[in-house]
């Protein structure tokens, strides 16, 4: 069998040489598909979700007394109570809100842990970190040993506005709860236990943790 | 017509042609104050008691002083003193903030040992401020420890700093960086030592 084809004697393209308005033609058409192809991957990317809610804690809610998974510990909300003034040694400390005080029981779950992260949020999304005007002693530096659970109070200070309506988080890392559990136990918190408690003059004591009895 | 301008194409460098399309612009923008002298930003300077809005905080200058480390503020070296700066700051944003040390600076102030300030305490109790609550302001002394060997200023000029809320550029988190002044404060120095 014969092939006919003719035989190769140059790679070059056949057909009139490109003209110097043809080659900035070329130019111009690549740089729009290079933009096109750059509009579009940012018109699929800006429909993505945003790193926040890529990231967001995974936040597990249970009911005061039953302990709600934080993944490295239990949180159980005990109790709650409130003061205008609370004490430690270095004396009394006044708020211009209200301290409210949760009684919580923490228990690691498989391994030793600590728990960093304690806030109460209120309705509208607002964040009250655990103060620091006193030693915190439950939070950030105590281990949590697996199987002994401890008992203890942790003092936050909110506007007297907010605080019938608030819920407490707490987390095992103090700075960045991105992608981990977050336990949140809503406070049964009343508008008359607050005026009480905002009215009261004695300086109540935080209570130190100790294992469960 | 394509012929033409094919002659014109090959007869003009390509640069050329970003030249003429470089000035058109530049034309262009002229016609829209684009080529006008732009002022410097000034630094507003605000009176003492006035709100300096600055992001993330809102901050009203009392006053300054000089406090003696036998309030219970020790110094590092004897004889030293604080110098404070004694405001009124409230965190507008959603959380607890625990960077307060980055609000306030003090210019011209000869003695410091540190640029921020290295304690910042409650007015009401003197306890250190660990955390700022939303929707709760309050009265802070920001204190530096001021050398002994330094003359004494009558004055202080108080910088203000504010934050801007933007995209993280490392994680992508939305956050307030970017420090910048705001404002100036000039307020006389009161001597609380004694």
């Amino acid at each position: 069998m014969t092939i006919n084809n003719p035989p190769i004697y140059s790679h070059r393209r056949t057909g009139p040489p490109v003209t110097r308005l043809g080659r900035i033609g070329l130019r111009v058409g690549s740089a729009v598909l290079i933009i096109a192809t750059l509009a579009i991957g940012t018109a699929f990317t800006s429909r993505q979700p945003g790193t926040e809610a890529r990231e967001r804690p995974f936040t597990v809610v249970g009911n005061v007394g039953k302990p709600v998974n934080a993944r490295t510990f239990d949180m159980t909300v005990l109790s709650v109570r409130g003061a205008a003034i609370i004490t430690d040694t270095n004396g009394p400390h006044d708020t211009s809100g209200v301290w409210i005080i949760v009684r919580v029981r923490l228990a690691a779950r498989n391994a030793p842990t600590e728990v960093g992260y304690a806030v109460l949020v209120d309705a509208e999304g607002h964040t009250y970190r655990a103060t620091g005007r006193i030693d915190q002693m439950l939070l950030g530096g105590r281990t949590l040993e697996p199987d002994i659970p401890v008992d203890g109070e942790v003092a936050f200070e909110v506007p007297v506005s907010v605080a019938d309506d608030v819920s407490i988080r707490m987390a095992k890392d103090s700075d960045d709860q991105r992608m981990d559990a977050v336990a949140q136990s809503h406070l049964p918190i009343t508008s008359a236990q607050v005026a009480e408690w905002h009215a009261a003059t004695k300086p109540v004591t935080v209570a130190s943790p100790a294992v469960s009895q | 017509m394509p012929s033409s301008l094919n002659r014109l194409a090959r007869k003009v460098p390509f640069r050329w042609f970003a030249g003429v399309v470089a000035v058109i612009g530049l034309g262009v923008s002229a016609l829209f104050h684009g080529l006008a002298p732009v002022a410097a930003a000034q630094t507003p300077t605000v009176a003492p008691g006035k709100v300096i809005d600055a992001g993330p905080w809102k901050v009203t200058v009392v006053d300054t002083r000089l406090l003696s480390s036998s309030t219970g503020l020790k110094t590092t070296t004897d004889g030293d003193h604080w110098f404070a700066v004694v405001a009124t700051v409230d965190d507008t944003t959603n959380d607890s903030r625990e960077d307060m040390g980055d609000i306030v600076r003090l210019s011209h102030v000869a003695g410091l040992t540190a640029v921020a300030p290295q304690v910042i305490l409650l007015a009401s109790d003197a306890t250190t401020l660990g955390y700022l609550n939303p929707g709760m302001p309050e009265r802070v002394a920001f204190a530096w420890e001021q050398s002994s060997k330094v003359p004494l200023p009558t004055t202080a000029q108080i910088v203000i700093y504010g934050k801007t809320l933007r995209e993280n550029s490392l994680d992508g988190t939305t956050d307030w960086l970017s420090p910048h002044v705001v404002a100036d404060v000039t307020a006389p120095v009161l001597d609380k030592r004694t």
